[in-house]
């Protein structure tokens, strides 16, 4: 049987809660019980210890009371009414508009740009139209040139007289 | 959710021992976390309840000290609780005893010894956890634990270990 002296019981004394949470080297943990085994103090000590940790460890507190629960359900369904309350009224932003009607501008842009050239009554007529005004105008020039043509002649044959080139 | 009330009654409880302020604190943790819910870091909303519980529940228990105008050291508390047992025996008569003088020495010490000792022994909190809840450093938290179950021996040596 081993006798400790006082600073070895003081030294061991201060482990005792590193002892309690398991904190010490397992040789040392093994030589801590040894000594609790033999020297009063210590026993004591370490008995107290683990005395107090099991009693506070089933330390029981009793039920939460209903009346929490409904509390603060009360108060969660206040807070949400409240806010669907304060919520202001859903407005479409301004940008928006602008956006859908360049969207709209561009989609008919492009079925314009896109579309293939399709011949149709509209477009047959439109040609018809077309090449009877160019025929018309062939006609014009035609005249003017033997309009012109003509009043040359008259003038050439007015200069001389004789019928000489 | 229920078991996150019934965990923070639990806390309040054990620093208050009163029911109806355990419970009234419950719900304005609760009411505040609802309050805050866009602020608080979802990933610490435990410690963050369990700091602002604690926070709640030792404001209320020195208001009721302040009233009260003495140490409390919670005895109806604990006598409606022992209330409940039947015809004890001699030896759990002892340990109800050790018991309740367990309870007055906790409530005597200094904050934030107390509520440490409530985490981890009566909680079961861990170390870090203790020291994110408290905001302390993991070596304080040690330290101040040591320094309390120390003090809680010294009250308590009169008492033999077997009892309990």
């Amino acid at each position: 049987m081993t006798v400790l002296s006082q600073h070895e019981r003081e030294w061991w004394l201060e482990r005792v809660d590193a002892a309690l949470d398991g904190e010490l080297a397992a040789v040392d943990h093994e030589r801590f019980l040894e000594l609790t085994e033999i020297d009063p103090l210590l026993a004591d000590e370490w008995a107290l210890a683990l005395a107090m940790r099991q009693t506070l460890a089933s330390e029981e507190a009793p039920a939460c009371p209903a009346r929490v629960h409904a509390g603060i359900e009360a108060h969660v369904r206040a807070s949400l009414r409240g806010e669907r309350r304060d919520r202001p009224a859903r407005r479409v932003a301004p940008w928006r508009g602008l956006v859908a009607a360049a969207l709209v501008m561009l989609v008919v842009v492009l079925t314009l740009q896109l579309a293939p050239n399709n011949p149709g009554p509209a477009t047959t007529s439109t040609t018809g139209v077309a090449n009877a005004s160019v025929s018309r105008a062939t006609q014009d020039v035609q005249w003017a040139l033997a309009f012109v043509s003509h009043v040359g002649r008259d003038v050439v044959s007015d200069r001389n007289p004789e019928g000489g080139q | 959710m229920q078991d996150q009330h019934q965990r923070i009654f639990a806390l309040a409880w054990h620093i208050l021992s009163d029911r109806e302020e355990a419970a009234d604190v419950t719900q304005t943790v609760f009411i505040r976390l609802w309050n805050h819910r866009f602020d608080i870091d979802l990933d610490r909303v435990d410690a963050w309840l369990v700091r602002v519980a604690r926070n709640a529940a030792i404001d209320a228990w020195r208001r009721r000290r302040t009233r009260e105008n003495v140490v409390s050291t919670n005895t109806e508390a604990v006598e409606r609780l022992e209330g409940a047992h039947h015809e004890p025996t001699d030896a759990g008569a002892v340990s109800s005893e050790f018991r309740q003088r367990l309870r007055e020495a906790v409530n005597t010490l200094s904050e934030p010894q107390r509520s440490i000792v409530i985490l981890r022994e009566i909680e079961g909190y861990q170390y870090d956890e203790i020291g994110d809840v408290l905001d302390l450093p993991l070596n304080t938290v040690k330290v101040y634990l040591h320094r309390a179950r120390r003090k809680l021996r010294e009250k308590l040596r009169v008492y033999s270990p077997e009892v309990a």
